[in-house]
């Protein structure tokens, strides 16, 4: 629930955001969603975010674009899709916050300070360095100090089973992870999103 | 100007009156109606040609009757809106002015011209293509007379739930023989299983069981239960049905009802009229009102000890009761067959079946009867929740429509149930709470006084916390938070579905099935109860999910319109025929094996039509040989001067033109509702109704070819009397001739279609001009080449 009420104007309704989302994957079905509030009630992630998935389609169908871009709530989103399963007009969540992620990453506007949102850059920038994931690093880069001081009994115990690890895994073919990149860069340039 | 085509009428020209309406600005916005008119009038044969801002109107309608007058008029020609709306209007006042009514046109501008384009230039060229084909067709229309055929008086009424009740009550009482078939082994149907109805609480059984009892009282009523329908033919006013009785092993006419077989029968069985809350014998009276108030043997779950036999005090079981079958004749008969409810089993989140306090809202119906108590411990329940939109409103696991009923419904239990037990809680998780009806609004508000929580949110989840509590979770989402509350009692409202076995009878009674699974009305709006059938009449929740009054009102409804075909004692027949040429026949046959009525004959004298079996689908006039045999209102002069006018008429040429046959009924029923959904499709597209895609032959497609059609499309209705593969087979012929010609086959394009699936044609027309534009006009030469062979016999 947001805290902070606000009359919401016309001045700040963008119609072309809605269509533009609306061609993104996960927009097909959008503008038949009837707001019943099956996804939110599936949804194991926002509760406590700003918006919930439903308030955040209704966002876009008002075409309050900054807003649906800006807030935290779409990071929350971990792909269990109970709300997809269990949508009765078969609306894609998950593709939609994924849609909503990159085009908030285009335009840079992203939320300030946000915990979701620093995992998923020191996600993708540990992959695309080493091609594997550094369970470690990727704590580190998220948590803070205090945190991480906090949790050191528990780094150690999982340490020690080796579900934790200093060192970055290698891949058996580092040669490919450059052109594996480039392919992936190539079809974005080529996606119209 | 416009050349004057030689229609080479052997008779004195006709003369013909043409007369092209406004609608409004419904065609004269994208229509230029003037100049159609102006062009018009210059057509052979048209003596005078008018316009007029709305012709179906009184001051319309007077402009043509003048008119008539004025040029001593023989034929008329209406360009309006589609012949499905006022063909019926304009051949009355004809009629009226002493015109045969077919010699009365409809030229559609509206539908199929001005709804479905913005390009006024565009739209006014195709406007004056269809009107030049009305009046090629109309130079050669022959007055016809229907024929009138005496009708059978009894009604068969097929359900005997309360909308079936109430409408063979409402037609015995004006003296018509009603036979009730019902399946099941009493009448009643689901309004006998439910406790109270809304708004006004009165209890259903009261109000039903006087009905039940004069059912089977009624004098004029034959009341025939576990029957079913086995077959049905012929057509309004004469129709045969072959009913298949089920073995009751009960004799209802001795059997007392007084319960002594079931109290010795060893079988228990779950009890299907209490949804599976209770248990019963194989032996059983389905509920203490039952009509008939006879036992019946539960053939699949008795284990022939015949125990009851010695039982009965009164003779009346008979284990050699045998399953039989029974033919009636009826002139109409009334389809009532209601409905059945969505499994939730499948909604696994629900937890239905899978926990014991969680019910239906039907089971639910049967506890408020019997005394409420929650499944796992049989103790009184102290907080229960309702589920809404079980598998409505839900296009990915159910049907995409609102049931309509389970709002209400769910209101009214949780109102009754707060006065049964005190300090009960009850809440109702709701979509959207549809309370519009008559006191419905009221109703809601009071159950809102009354304490009912009401909870704006689909529900997510039912999870199952211990051996009687279950925890709910959905959103509340008038606050856009989780809401996650215990309850000892779930009670699910599933889906209205149709009744099983909906398919099968609308399949042998020819009757339209809608996107939903419900049967279809003839029209939405102003046929709300006639099918696609004349005599087939359809009431109650077969039509979709309704609630009792309704299903009453559509009762009275049926009953009336049944009482207009049967009350004249005479059905007219449409004129519309197949007739034999007697002097060219050779007595081959192929029309008799192609006719799907086996209304033709092979007499010595050659091929007859038994005109009152033919339904005129003109399948058989494309096979004759001899060309022997033609069709009334359809003949070949008529279709070829119609085919004529339509693919030659605009100076300015269209390019590329094309022409689709529609199948008169389901496939031109649909070309309209695409134009009165307002979908636009390239004007190049000009519609000509014919009564089948099976009555045309190649040489109709080569004429159109050969005057100036660029592009060929064919739509079938599909539950036509052409089916798929006839129809696949018809139109590959077809195909192989006009490729035969030179012409590409992908000019050429046919498909089926349902009227409900109408929006698929805007693309198919989209499409198929899109094509042609890319292969270009039917080069001149080949036009020519084909101008010679296709010349009208």
């Amino acid at each position: 629930m947001s805290g902070q009420k606000e009359v919401i104007g016309r001045a700040m309704m963008d119609s072309a955001f809605f269509d533009e989302v609306r061609k993104t994957p996960g927009g097909e079905k959008l503008a038949s969603c009837i707001q019943c509030g099956i996804c939110s009630g599936s949804c194991t992630t926002s509760v406590g975010a700003e918006f919930n998935p439903r308030q955040v389609i209704e966002l876009i169908l008002l075409g309050l674009g900054n807003k649906a871009l800006s807030t935290p709530s779409i990071w929350t989103c971990v792909f269990c899709r109970a709300c997809t399963v269990r949508c009765p007009q078969g609306i894609d969540i998950p593709e939609l916050m994924s849609s909503l992620r990159i085009m908030a990453v285009k335009r840079g506007a992203l939320p300030r300070e946000d915990r979701n949102l620093k995992f998923h850059e020191s996600f993708w920038k540990i992959l695309r360095a080493n091609g594997r994931l550094n369970t470690f690093s990727l704590y580190t880069r998220v948590a803070g100090m205090q945190e991480i001081a906090r949790t050191i009994p528990l780094g150690l115990r999982l340490l020690r089973k080796g579900r934790v690890a200093f060192r970055t895994p290698t891949m058996v073919h580092p040669e490919q992870l450059s052109s594996l990149t480039e392919i992936a860069k190539a079809s974005e340039e080529a996606s119209p999103r | 100007m416009r050349r004057h085509r030689d229609v080479g009428m052997s008779n004195a020209e006709p003369r013909i009156g043409v007369f092209l309406c406004h609608c409004g600005g419904n065609i004269g916005n994208t229509v230029d109606i003037e100049k159609v008119r102006d062009t018009a009038a210059q057509f052979r044969f048209v003596k005078c040609a008018e316009t007029n801002r709305y012709l179906c109107s009184s001051s319309g309608q007077d402009l043509i009757r003048s008119k008539i007058q004025e040029h001593g008029l023989e034929r008329v020609v209406v360009g309006s809106c589609s012949p499905r709306m006022h063909l019926k209007t304009f051949r009355d006042l004809c009629s009226s002015q002493g015109i045969n009514p077919y010699l009365v046109e409809m030229a559609n501008l509206r539908e199929q011209c001005s709804w479905t384009t913005l390009d006024k230039d565009n739209g006014t060229d195709k406007a004056i293509d269809i009107i030049a084909g009305a009046i090629g067709r109309t130079a050669y229309l022959e007055p016809l007379t229907p024929m009138e055929m005496k009708v059978n008086s009894n009604v068969a009424v097929i359900g005997g739930g309360v909308s079936g009740i109430c409408a063979s009550l409402e037609l015995a009482n004006q003296g018509y023989k009603v036979f009730m078939v019902e399946r099941r082994p009493s009448i009643g149907g689901h309004m006998a299983q439910l406790s109270k109805t809304y708004p006004t609480l009165d209890c259903s059984l009261c109000i039903l069981s006087p009905k039940l009892a004069e059912t089977k009282g009624h004098p004029m009523i034959e009341l025939m239960t576990n029957t079913e329908i086995a077959a049905i033919d012929g057509s309004a006013g004469a129709y045969s049905l072959t009913l298949s009785r089920r073995p009751r092993y009960v004799n209802e006419n001795k059997c007392t009802g007084c319960g002594e077989c079931a109290k010795v029968c060893p079988v228990e069985v779950a009890d299907d009229f209490e949804e599976e809350t209770a248990r019963r014998k194989a032996i059983y009276l389905p509920f203490p009102q039952a009509v008939p108030n006879a036992y019946v043997l539960d053939e699949k779950n008795c284990t022939k000890c015949w125990l009851c036999i010695k039982a009965c005090k009164h003779g009346a079981i008979n284990p050699r009761d045998q399953a039989s079958q029974k033919k009636i004749e009826a002139g109409a008969v009334i389809v009532a067959t209601g409905f059945r409810v969505f499994d939730p089993s499948v909604l696994t989140q629900y937890s239905f079946g899978a926990h014991p306090n969680v019910v239906t809202n039907l089971q639910l119906e049967r506890f408020i009867e019997h005394g409420i108590y929650r499944p796992s411990d049989r103790k009184t329940p102290r907080k229960i929740a309702w589920v809404l939109c079980v598998g409505s409103r839900d296009s990915q696991n159910g049907q995409p429509y609102c049931s309509k009923i389970c709002c209400m419904a769910a209101v009214k239990e949780a109102v009754l149930l707060r006065e049964l037990v005190p300090n009960l809680e009850t809440w109702i998780f709701y979509t959207d709470l549809r309370a519009a009806g008559k006191g419905y609004e009221e109703f809601y508000a009071r159950a809102k006084e009354d304490g009912v929580k009401f909870i704006r949110g689909r529900v997510a989840e039912v999870v199952p916390v211990s051996g009687d509590e279950l925890m709910v979770r959905a959103e509340d989402t008038l606050l856009g938070v989780q809401l996650e509350k215990d309850f000892d009692l779930v009670v699910l409202c599933p889906a209205i579905l149709p009744e099983a076995g909906t398919g099968e009878l609308a399949e042998r009674l020819g009757l339209h099935i809608g996107s939903d699974g419900f049967l279809l009305e003839r029209h939405y709006k102003l046929r709300p109860v006639d099918s696609q059938n004349d005599g087939v009449f359809l009431s109650g929740c077969c039509l979709g999910p309704k609630d009792v009054r309704e299903s009453v009102v559509e009762a009275l409804s049926t009953a009336s319109r049944t009482a207009s075909l049967l009350g004249k004692g005479v059905v007219t027949l449409s004129p519309e025929k197949a007739y034999v040429i007697s002097d060219r026949c050779d007595s081959c046959g192929k029309c008799v094996d192609v006719c799907p009525t086996r209304a033709i004959e092979l007499l010595p004298s050659g091929a007859t039509v038994k005109s009152i079996s033919c339904a005129g689908c003109g399948l058989c006039v494309p096979v004759c040989p001899k060309d022997a045999i033609d069709l009334k209102n359809s003949t070949e002069p008529q279709l070829m001067a119609e085919i004529g006018g339509v693919a030659g008429a605009t100076e300015r040429e269209t390019r590329p033109k094309i022409i689709a046959f529609a199948e008169g009924t389901s496939a031109y029923t649909a070309c309209d509702l695409v134009g009165l959904a307002r979908q636009q499709y390239p004007t190049n597209v000009r519609v000509i109704k014919v009564p089948s895609v099976g009555r045309l032959h190649a040489r109709h497609l080569l004429a159109a070819f050969s005057q100036g059609a660029d592009g060929v499309i064919m739509i079938e209705g599909e539950g036509t009397f052409l089916g798929e593969g006839r129809f696949r087979a018809h139109v590959n012929e077809i195909r192989k001739v006009i490729t035969s010609k030179g012409i590409e086959s992908l000019r050429v394009f046919a498909t089926r279609t349902t009227i409900p699936q109408f929006a698929k044609l805007a693309s198919v027309f989209q499409t198929f001009t899109e094509r042609m534009q890319k292969l270009g006009p039917l080069p001149s030469d080949a036009r020519s080449k084909i101008k010679q062979v296709a010349v009208a016999r």
